[in-house]
């Protein structure tokens, strides 16, 4: 599905004197598959975009069209809704549930227990080298693992968008390369946005957004550089 | 199992659960064997000093009026409001049950009486029989020889200013919803007899029992202690009294349950924000999370209020029943109003949680909750 931001404002406070602008006129369209890499130095408003891209947060002004449906001004519900229907989320930390399994806490989107969505999340599990920690709880696992873990759930319901927010902040190099190694699989009709630090991770990726001070300041894609 | 249903939550929380529980089941127990308690009471002392006032109402001489004048008993022979007018001696014997102390009524009447008393009392002698004219003799009510630890052969003891001031041999055990007694001696004739020991019994003419005590209630004008269920119930409301305070405790205690169970399950859910701020930010709706967490304080209180409901019953069914029913007090261990005041504890519990953290629910912020670190 196709993504629009037009002219996004993102002010935090805006209602105060002297609100701090996170985006400033972020104007972007996606046609809804490939990697995404969102880069930019601390503060610069990464993950502002992605979160507003998300429909985390509401822009200030301007309009977020995922597909025809407006995201700034879609109700609350509908919103969440949509979220789970169609978009994956991993954050910077696992934010797993302590008193679920590992397993579970990869259902918790889809909300289900019978044999195939197990299926599938042991294979996911397999794949991440985190299986034989299913039935254990994340406080019994290591950062790396919980953040896979945390992977895993993003995948679950087959989202059309994949949004991570320093996905692989948590794990080491090797590891960050096989997890992005997995979201790359899914890009043929998934939109997977990244924001991080380590150009590196992005060198599969089909676009990079640089941003600095809430501007896109510069995108490139393979074989060519556009600048806003 | 769904990964978000209430089983999960409880089979993974076991010890929140239980200590929840217990303080729903504690308060329920204390709020439901403290009403049952205060039941008992009533039910023991209400029918023992109100039921015998339903048949007839009771006449006793006073050191102003130390006797009844012909006049009155003639116009109470003659109204068609009054049955019969029996002369009795009227001395008591005291009964107590845990919380409460009274009198039964213990009755010495001439043998030609005797009949018509037990027939209008509803008497049954279950044991042995009436006492001998001039002897000292009781035919004692069932539940009041048990209070007073009496059988057939066993004697009363003299106690002066709580009954008796003699000894007598127990000969009969009676039965009734009078609770009424009888003495061999003194007779009413007797001269010895005090003024607050002569009196009369007027019984009822059928259906006219107001018309009766309103008429018999006037005499108390001319210096006559006139006893009617209506004066009793006057009396006994304002001795309620008590136990509406003591009710008003039993409310209290509930409060005071409920904001600790409120503070400890609000603390809860408060730690807990992460979840709900990750649910939310992984598409759940305020509304799904605020149903699912209706579900987990609904099951919690239900679950124990059957189970306090059932162990309260148990448990006043065994302490309450040898508080009582061994003394010949009325156990009560079954009551409507304690179990609608032991419901109060999870009602007020649920109610005063969910408002709270439906208002905890409405005010985390996802992205707060994902962006912190």
């Amino acid at each position: 599905m196709n993504y629009q931001l037009n002219s996004v404002n993102l002010i935090y406070d805006a209602e105060k004197e002297g609100g701090t602008t996170a985006l400033r006129d972020v104007t972007l369209s996606f046609d809804g598959k490939g990697l995404i890499g969102i880069q930019g130095p601390s503060g610069s408003g990464k993950s502002s975009l992605l979160y507003t891209m998300a429909g985390l947060k509401r822009p200030t002004s301007g309009q977020v069209f995922y597909g025809d449906m407006d995201l700034s001004t879609m109700p609350v519900s509908e919103l969440a809704s949509l979220r789970r229907r169609d978009f994956g989320f991993i954050f910077q930390q696992h934010f797993l549930i302590n008193y679920m399994t590992v397993l579970e806490n990869a259902l918790v989107p889809l909300n289900m227990n019978n044999k195939t969505v197990k299926k599938k999340a042991m294979d996911f599990f397999e794949r991440l080298g985190i299986a034989q920690y299913a039935n254990k709880y994340p406080f019994q696992l290591s950062g790396g693992q919980r953040q896979r873990a945390a992977i895993v759930r993003a995948l679950m319901n087959d989202p059309k968008v994949i949004f991570g927010d320093e996905p692989t902040a948590a794990l080491d190099h090797e590891s960050a390369r096989e997890v992005m190694e997995l979201l790359s699989e899914y890009t043929g009709n998934t939109m997977v946005v990244i924001v991080t630090h380590d150009e590196g991770l992005l060198e599969n990726a089909n676009r990079i957004i640089y941003v600095r001070d809430g501007e896109i300041i510069r995108q490139s894609e393979p074989g060519q550089e556009v600048s806003q | 199992m769904r990964p978000l249903s209430t089983a999960t939550y409880f089979l993974r929380n076991k010890r929140k659960l239980l200590s929840n529980m217990i303080i729903i089941i504690v308060a329920i127990c204390l709020v439901y064997i403290m009403e049952c308690f205060i039941a008992s009471i009533v039910q023991s002392i209400y029918p023992l000093d109100a039921t015998r006032f339903e048949h007839a109402s009771i006449i006793v001489t006073t050191e102003n009026t130390p006797e009844i004048s012909q006049e009155i008993l003639s116009s109470l022979d003659e109204s068609e409001n009054i049955d019969s007018v029996i002369p009795v001696t009227v001395k008591q014997i005291i009964f107590s049950v845990p919380g409460s102390t009274t009198h039964a009524a213990v009755f010495a009447a001439a043998p030609d009486d005797l009949p018509y008393l037990i027939n209008n009392f509803q008497i049954n002698v279950v044991d042995g029989r009436l006492p001998e004219s001039g002897t000292d003799e009781i035919a004692i009510d069932d539940n009041v020889a048990k209070n007073n630890g009496l059988q057939i052969g066993s004697q009363t003891s003299i106690d002066v200013s709580h009954g008796l001031d003699r000894q007598y041999i127990v000969v009969g055990i009676l039965d009734s919803e009078s609770h009424v007694s009888f003495i061999g001696s003194p007779m009413p004739t007797d001269n010895l007899l005090k003024y607050d020991e002569k009196g009369y019994i007027a019984f009822h003419a059928a259906g006219r029992s107001t018309q009766a005590e309103n008429e018999v209630a006037a005499l108390s004008g001319q210096g006559l202690n006139v006893w009617t269920l209506a004066r009793y119930e006057k009396l006994y409301a304002t001795n309620n009294q008590t136990f509406q305070i003591l009710d008003m405790v039993v409310v209290l205690s509930i409060i005071v349950m409920v904001v600790c169970l409120v503070c400890s399950k609000y603390a809860q859910f408060f730690s807990r924000k992460s979840e709900i701020g990750i649910l939310s930010a992984l598409g759940y709706t305020r509304r799904e999370i605020t149903i699912r967490t209706f579900r987990e304080v609904v099951i919690t209180n239900l679950v124990g209020f059957i189970i306090g409901l059932g162990l309260a019953v148990f448990l006043c069914k065994i302490v309450v029943s040898a508080a009582f029913s061994s003394i010949g007090g009325t156990d009560v261990y079954l009551n409507g109003k304690a179990a609608l005041l032991s419901l109060l504890a999870p009602v007020l519990t649920t109610v005063f949680t969910l408002l709270p953290v439906n208002r905890l629910i409405n005010k985390v912020d996802a992205i707060t909750i994902v962006t912190s670190n």
